[in-house]
């Protein structure tokens, strides 16, 4: 187990260096450098230019930019920002929290919501209420989250001319604010992954109860809804943690557009700004750490089927 | 050696394996999945090969038909040192050695019509086209049962045994000299494994094919085969006239095999 | 054996009317498969008749009707700038369609190509290639968008290009799947065993075989390219403006959500419906391909059973079993002749 632990990291890390060393090729695809691109309309001279570009390392050749990134990443320096000059690592943990509390209560209104309902249809299969769940669930997938967040703040702002505060603060100095300000997001973010967890459980039921193995526990006479919950559950329980897994890196991605609506400064609203002002110390390192965060969650997710099933130690697992 | 009695003017046999070996590495261990091998089959006749699934069987199919490379050992085709020839010489040689696997369904691609699934073989190796090649696929498919109305079918409009004619078929198209015929009928019910064993046999007559039959059931070899050879763990350990080699099994494997299967009957030729 | 054959001008089936079967069993099977169809395609149609279904110009501002109510004239209102919406949005469907069919079709096409080529060559070339893909995809989708949209700059070309580095490796993924499986099918060693070409049984066997997989993707996938052009043109880095899009429209007009709400609620309706078209699509399109689930089988299985639910997992050979107990006489009886 712990070997196979260790491979797993092996492959995190070198998918990371993968994606770092394909986030530099990106940047280097850019006609001119970064410097000259964000300086061209504020009309710096040449001078300044260079003075800037030598600052920032961009006069180095993009493999040494890239040596240069890595080392100090692994001490913890994720550069500066272009802008305020602040340590982007310093920027991002201001912010990581607040993405994270949204990002996670999200994912668990949407795992709660969507388990019952993937439940409610799996055991009343090929009635209307199955239909009607599935034809919900395709629909909530089939509206943006941000259009969702969008309607919701449409309707409250036309019926009860309400709108959520401006300035954001956080649970514990205003926990009455801090709810009015993400319950719209949360809902917005909830209801995709909902959706999903609802079809897979479902799916992932109704293949377990057509299978050999709840057949026979069938035959020994067990009661229906016993059979429903002990066995078909449980072997759904994997698939389910998996989309939970993903659905967190959907969810934090989602977060990007909505931290802008509502005005959360997490870290989606650091990254769209840093986008806009081309400030690409700042970018470089969100978009490195958002696939950190997917590489992590893929790790954990292979050694909880790992734990689960042994067969995958030995042999090849989603490699 | 019967087939020497009847072929004089050609002593020499169509195929001829000798001392083949198969090692498959896994992780840590090394499977011996065929050890030592040797097997030769005359013209026009068949050399059955027994054992129970994991013996090495399908993977002595598979080397005879360059499927998969021998560890070691010898491959003789007509003459040919399989295992030496070029990639050209083995390409042109597949013309002359086809392969019936055990799955009817399986081995018939299910999003083609049986018409390009037996005519496959004809655009392969430029044979024939157009016009030709169909009425060429339909002289094949009526030579095994079937006809010029299943020509735009596809694989799963056909029961198990329809399934596996079109596979006979589809073997038979470049006019080969050998086909092994792996398991060709273990998958089939009993009936109708009578009806594909006595079309194989027809066939023979017909065609002077040779045949490697390949299957766990010792009655359907012996029906089929001149000579049988029964395998057990990669290796043969014993080999003889089927009828001999049934009345006094000399191996205890054999022996075993074949107190399974005494009390069963043997298909009849209609 | 040169017998004519006279079933064969009575039974020729050509492409298309095989394309017309299966479009029938399509929609006889899955009547939500069906609507689904029929929405996309109004969609397209609204999408490539736009300039003469639209009332007016949708670039076109009407300087004395800002934000104005629906009316004769405007049937859906006007925006900030005088435009007409109804027209922005039906010009919008066409921005999301010329985006989901570029990007879907560059992709699919791209990423079935490095998927076989990765799982039927294998070794060191998939270990490359899926590593690479891996890394792409380890990157979420918005951010990576963000990245390369904010890189190459607002386009429509360069939303295409951004969408197709996010999209492409979802199809190697399933083609390479897909390819690792065929590759051990008995009907591909048979072709080897014939003598085809590598390059044929990749076209001939291997290709046909991952058709409804990769297909449902597509569908899928193109709601997703829709969401996310629609998202990009949100946050001002798709197609620049003016462009009539719908996730344009959205932003433009959520200053104005209380005077003129018109502008989001029509194209976040639409959007919406044509992201639920696609994706409804894709599941009937899985319900009907995933071969657990053929017809055949269900018949099959319902004969075993007498009647009632058949368990969506029935082994296919039980199902055959059962037909082959069915047909197996008359093949028999044709052989003894």
């Amino acid at each position: 187990m712990i070997g196979y632990a260790l491979r797993r990291l092996g492959y995190g890390l070198f998918v990371m260096v993968l994606v770092t060393v394909f986030v530099f090729v990106v940047m280097r695809l850019v006609p001119g450098d970064a410097v000259s691109l964000q300086l061209q309309e504020t009309g710096v001279s040449a001078e300044e230019a260079e003075a800037l570009r030598a600052q920032f390392g961009l006069d180095q050749p993009v493999w040494a930019q890239l040596a240069a990134w890595l080392a100090g990443a692994v001490q913890g320096d994720l550069g500066t920002s272009f802008y305020g000059g602040e340590p982007v690592a310093e920027l991002f943990l201001d912010r990581v929290p607040v993405t994270l509390q949204l990002g996670l209560l999200a994912i668990v209104i949407g795992a709660l919501l969507g388990v019952g309902f993937g439940i409610v249809a799996a055991v009343s299969r090929g009635t209307v209420l199955d239909a009607a769940v599935r034809v919900f669930a395709v629909a909530f997938l089939s509206v943006p989250n941000f259009v969702v967040g969008l309607l919701v703040l449409t309707f409250l702002a036309l019926w009860f001319a309400w709108s959520p505060p401006i300035v954001y603060a956080g649970p514990s100095e205003d926990p009455v604010g801090w709810l009015q300000q993400i319950a719209i997001p949360v809902l917005a973010l909830g209801t995709g992954g909902m959706a999903a967890i609802a079809r897979m459980t479902r799916s992932s039921m109704l293949e377990s109860l057509g299978s050999d193995y709840i057949r026979t526990v069938h035959a020994k006479g067990a009661r229906q809804h016993t059979v429903v919950f002990k066995h078909a559950l449980r072997n759904s329980t994997i698939a389910v943690l998996t989309l939970l897994g993903l659905e967190l890196a959907t969810v934090l991605g989602g977060t990007v557009i909505l931290e802008q609506m509502f005005a959360i400064p997490g870290t989606g609203q650091l990254i769209y700004q840093a986008v806009l002002d081309r400030d690409y110390p700042v970018v470089v390192a969100c978009t490195i750490f958002y696939a950190g965060l997917f590489v992590v969650t893929i790790i954990i997710i292979d050694l909880l089927y790992a734990l689960v099933d042994p067969r995958i130690r030995t042999g090849r697992a989603l490699s | 050696m019967p087939a020497e009695a009847l072929t004089p003017p050609r002593p020499a046999p169509l195929f001829e394996a000798h001392d083949l070996v198969k090692h498959f590495r896994m992780r840590r261990a090394v499977v011996k999945a065929v050890d030592g091998v040797s097997l030769t089959i005359p013209r026009g006749r068949t050399v059955g090969l027994v054992g129970e699934s994991g013996s090495g069987k399908s993977t002595v199919a598979r080397l005879a038909l360059r499927l998969l490379d021998p560890t070691s050992g010898r491959l003789t085709f007509d003459g040919v040192d399989l295992l030496r020839a070029s990639r050209a010489e083995v390409r042109a040689l597949r013309r002359r050695m086809q392969i019936v696997f055990q799955d009817p369904f399986g081995s018939l691609n299910p999003r083609m019509r049986v018409a390009d699934a037996v005519g496959e073989p004809l655009a392969v190796h430029r044979l024939a086209r157009g016009r030709a090649r169909t009425d060429r696929v339909v002289e094949l498919l009526e030579r095994v049962g079937l006809g010029a109305r299943d020509l735009h079918k596809y694989a799963h409009q056909f029961s198990g045994g329809q399934a596996q004619r079109i596979g006979i078929a589809r073997a038979l198209a470049t006019g080969p000299d050998l086909i092994v015929c792996d398991e060709a009928v273990s998958a089939l019910d009993v009936s109708v494994q009578a009806q594909v064993l006595n079309l194989l046999k027809r066939l023979q007559a017909e065609l002077g094919l040779s045949y490697l039959f390949i299957a766990h059931d010792l009655n359907v070899v012996r029906y089929m085969s001149d000579e049988v050879c029964v395998m057990h763990l990669g290796e043969i350990v014993e080999r003889g006239d089927g009828d001999a080699l049934f009345a006094d099994p000399q191996h205890p494997y054999t022996k075993t095999l074949v107190g399974a299967v005494r009390h069963l009957p043997v298909p009849e030729q209609t | 054996m040169t017998t004519t054959i006279p079933q064969r001008a009575a039974d020729r089936r050509t492409p298309l009317r095989d394309a017309a079967g299966a479009l029938r069993g399509f929609v006889r099977a899955q009547p939500l498969g069906a609507v689904a169809l029929v929405l996309i395609v109004v969609f397209v149609l609204a999408a490539v008749l736009a300039p003469w279904l639209a009332p007016h110009d949708p670039l076109e501002q009407f300087r004395r009707n800002i934000l104005e109510e629906p009316s004769a004239q405007f049937p859906l209102g006007t925006d900030d700038l005088g435009r007409d919406v109804l027209s922005r949005t039906i010009h919008g469907a066409r921005t999301s369609l010329l985006i989901g069919v570029a990007t879907t079709g560059i992709s699919l096409v791209l990423g079935t190509a490095i998927g076989v080529v990765s799982g039927y060559f294998g070794r060191a070339v998939d270990v490359v290639i899926q590593r690479v893909m891996d890394a792409v995809q380890a990157i979420p989708g918005i951010v990576l968008l963000l990245f390369i949209a904010v890189i190459l700059g607002p386009s429509v070309r360069n939303t295409v290009i951004a969408l197709t580095v996010v999209i492409t490796p979802s199809f190697n993924r399933i083609a390479r799947g897909e390819t690792l499986r065929i590759r051990q099918e008995r009907y591909v060693e048979a072709a080897r065993a014939t003598g085809a070409s590598t390059p044929r049984i990749l076209a001939l066997h291997v290709l046909p075989n991952m058709f409804a997989p990769v297909f449902t993707l597509g569908s899928l996938i193109f709601a997703g390219v829709i969401i996310a052009e629609s998202a990009l043109s949100f946050l001002g880095i798709g197609a620049p403006p003016p462009t009539p899009s719908w996730g344009a429209m959205l932003s433009e007009g959520v200053r104005y959500v209380e005077r003129a709400p018109w502008i989001i609620l029509v194209p976040a309706a639409l959007l919406s419906l044509a992201v639920f078209s696609f994706n409804l699509l894709g599941d009937a399109l899985r319900d009907h391909l995933d071969p657990r689930l053929q017809r055949p089988v269900a018949r099959a299985a319902r004969r075993w059973w007498g009647r009632g639910r058949p368990p969506a997992g029935l082994a296919p050979s039980l199902a055959r079993a059962v037909e082959r107990a069915a047909d197996e006489k008359d093949a028999g009886d044709r052989t003894q002749t």
